[in-house]
């Protein structure tokens, strides 16, 4: 399946990790096309505490288009991957990405998905705990593509929110942000489903939606 | 955060309004093995070819994604239209 390497990303690089937490394994390979998922490595040495691996798979030619163009997850391999196993140390040899220029962009696309959320609510009301997981990673992936313009640069943690560095203070209490948490990990990890009413989650989209309009203006002014 | 996702969103939602509407009783919150597998245990209902069809929309479904990171968009169009078909065949069985 042409050279294939390992590398670590997500909580475990950042040895944040939680019980349970996805071991987020990133496989670089040559040639997509001929890696068999079934045939993937599992062998994860010294990690043995850890819940599901999540392979992603992605050819080296895509990455490299990916660094080119400073896609955020390109950001978030050259802050936060390491190295586990395998051929060559392909991220090393694509150094540095592009300029992130997208973020404002990325942040109007999960501004319109958490608006959808609320929608959906409504529509299909029983896909409760999945739309609360989908509000969850909207707002941390919009204070994610947000935190690109901080000095020390893009914060890829789970509470990114609470860690920006501006004067927009997020509206949710930790008590709330774990609720969609757990309900995104109930859907992820099969987790036990948190209890939650559609009235606490239509609030909580709105305080979020809320949030999000101010960064979007904020973020509109960064240069 | 790019076109897969939020297709994988959609297909997400789609798929577990048709489960969630049947079985009301313990909802499908997502598409992971493991989300599934815990689905039909609290369930204890599901019958086993819905529960197959499901666990192939999720297979397809992360294949979609995996295969939208590179560029084989001929191979890319015949996975989602095999992920429609498997949908539709849900669709099916759900109305039985």
């Amino acid at each position: 399946m042409g050279c294939v390497s390992y590398y670590l990303y997500g909580s475990s690089a950042r040895s944040d990790e939680t019980v349970g937490s996805d071991l987020d394994v990133l496989v670089v390979c040559t040639d997509p096309k001929a890696v068999d998922r079934n045939k993937l490595d599992h062998d994860i040495e010294g990690r043995s505490n850890h819940g599901p691996i999540d392979f992603s798979i992605y050819g080296i030619s895509r990455l490299e288009e990916m660094y080119k163009t400073g896609h955020l997850f390109a950001w978030h391999l050259y802050k936060e991957s390491s190295y586990l196993k395998g051929g060559d140390d392909l991220l090393a040899k694509l150094g540095q990405p592009a300029a992130y220029d997208s973020f404002r962009e990325d942040i109007l696309s999960l501004y319109e998905l958490l608006g959808s959320v609320r929608d959906q609510i409504y529509i299909s009301p029983n896909n409760l705990v999945y739309e609360a997981g989908i509000a969850f990673i909207c707002a941390r992936n919009i204070a994610m593509a947000a935190s690109y313009s901080q000095a020390d640069g893009p914060c890829f943690s789970a509470y990114a929110p609470f860690l920006l560095e501006c004067n927009i203070e997020f509206p949710l209490s930790k008590l709330e942000y774990e609720l969609l948490r757990q309900a995104r990990h109930s859907g992820t990890r099969g987790f036990k489903a948190p209890v939650i009413c559609s009235t606490n989650i239509i609030v909580i989209i709105r305080k979020l939606e809320g949030w999000a309009k101010r960064v979007i203006d904020t973020m509109g002014k960064v240069q | 955060m790019k076109r897969g996702f939020y297709d994988r969103v959609a297909i997400e939602r789609d798929v577990l309004s048709l489960v969630n509407n049947r079985y009301t009783e313990s909802t499908l919150n997502g598409l992971s093995d493991i989300a599934i597998s815990a689905w039909e245990d609290s369930s204890g209902r599901v019958s086993n070819d819905v529960a197959d069809l499901v666990r192939n929309i999720s297979k397809r479904v992360k294949l979609d994604v995996d295969a939208s990171r590179d560029v084989f968009d001929a191979e890319n169009d015949e996975l989602k239209s095999k992920t429609s078909e498997y949908i539709d065949e849900l669709k099916a069985k759900l109305k039985l």
